[in-house]
């Protein structure tokens, strides 16, 4: 069962355009064996800049409505994912259970990503 | 949906948080809507009294001591999401921020959000005073998605320079020239 009422679990696990989901494996392959050229420290250097090069190139595919949509269909996507979790370590556990569990631990994860703070 | 509540009583109120920086920049996991409100009490309390019976309403409202302003979690239990919703501060570039909002769509709906310019700054914010690293992330998303060119720099040197966050704005766009000289060359 789905966290997100409308939203299947299958939907999480495909791309939500697949055109643009594979940019990145397809510009790395592009790339080919002359990715690496030098030492370690500008192989990162280099892979970090590539890295953003490609996510921009993404996002800029699509609309900015798109991207606000996609927001939401990736922590859908993290709470399934949690929900894996949650039953391989209670296997007991029913549908509900699961559910309460994966809220306490969104209440623990925000406090810890969430300082307070007057102006968000 | 939350915002068609907002919408249908005419509230001032504007989408911030990862919300906005999604928008402009490169999305990442939206685990809550962070919305600010130009509300009197009167407009709060008949809010909460047309949300649905699904919201939990936190029953504690934290006042704070920075601002003086008022700050409300909505839990949604049968979806983990939040809704946080905050008083409009007198704080200066809250205040240039909330009337500079512009009125775009999301899932079909108007909503109100801040600018570019606006989410850049207010993330470089919390980005010296939360040091969180995905606020600085952002920051860099949204300047490479935006370009270089089409962004105000003039208003976000200025609002940096209020704020004392000039060294992580340079820092950024440091990191943001990598798209912007692939922008220049067309490579």
């Amino acid at each position: 069962m789905s966290a997100f009422p409308g939203f299947a679990v299958e939907d999480f696990r495909r791309p939500l355009r697949p055109e643009i989901s594979c940019l990145y494996e397809r510009q790395l392959a592009e790339r080919g064996g002359s990715r690496y050229v030098s030492g370690m420290e500008d192989r990162i250097a280099d892979d970090a800049r590539f890295a953003l090069l490609a996510k921009v190139r993404q996002a800029r595919m699509m609309s900015g409505e798109e991207r606000m949509v996609a927001g939401i269909r990736l922590f859908a996507g993290v709470c399934e994912r949690m929900k894996e979790g949650i039953r391989d370590e209670r296997s007991t556990a029913d549908d509900e259970e699961v559910h309460h569990l994966l809220l306490q631990r969104l209440v623990k994860l925000r406090r810890l990503t969430k300082p307070q703070n007057p102006l968000p | 949906m939350f915002l068609d509540i907002l919408n249908g009583q005419s509230l001032d109120y504007m989408v911030v948080g990862s919300f906005s920086s999604n928008r402009y920049g490169v999305p990442r996991a939206t685990q809550d809507a962070d919305l600010v409100l130009r509300v009197v009490a009167d407009q709060r309390a008949g809010l909460f009294a047309v949300l649905p019976k699904s919201f939990r309403v936190d029953p504690q409202v934290s006042f704070e001591m920075v601002t003086g302003t008022w700050r409300q979690i909505i839990q949604i239990p049968d979806i983990p999401f939040t809704i946080e919703l905050f008083e409009l501060s007198g704080d200066a570039h809250d205040q240039s921020r909330f009337e500079r909002r512009r009125k775009l769509t999301l899932l079909g709906r108007d909503a109100w959000l801040p600018t570019a310019e606006d989410v850049i700054i207010q993330k470089l914010r919390w980005c010296k005073g939360a040091r969180r690293g995905k606020d600085f992330d952002d920051t860099v998303a949204v300047m490479g998605v935006q370009g270089e060119k089409s962004l105000d720099w003039p208003y976000i040197n200025h609002w940096c320079a209020e704020h004392d966050t000039l060294d992580v704005l340079a820092e950024a766009k440091v990191e943001a020239s990598a798209v912007w000289e692939e922008d220049d060359t067309g490579h």
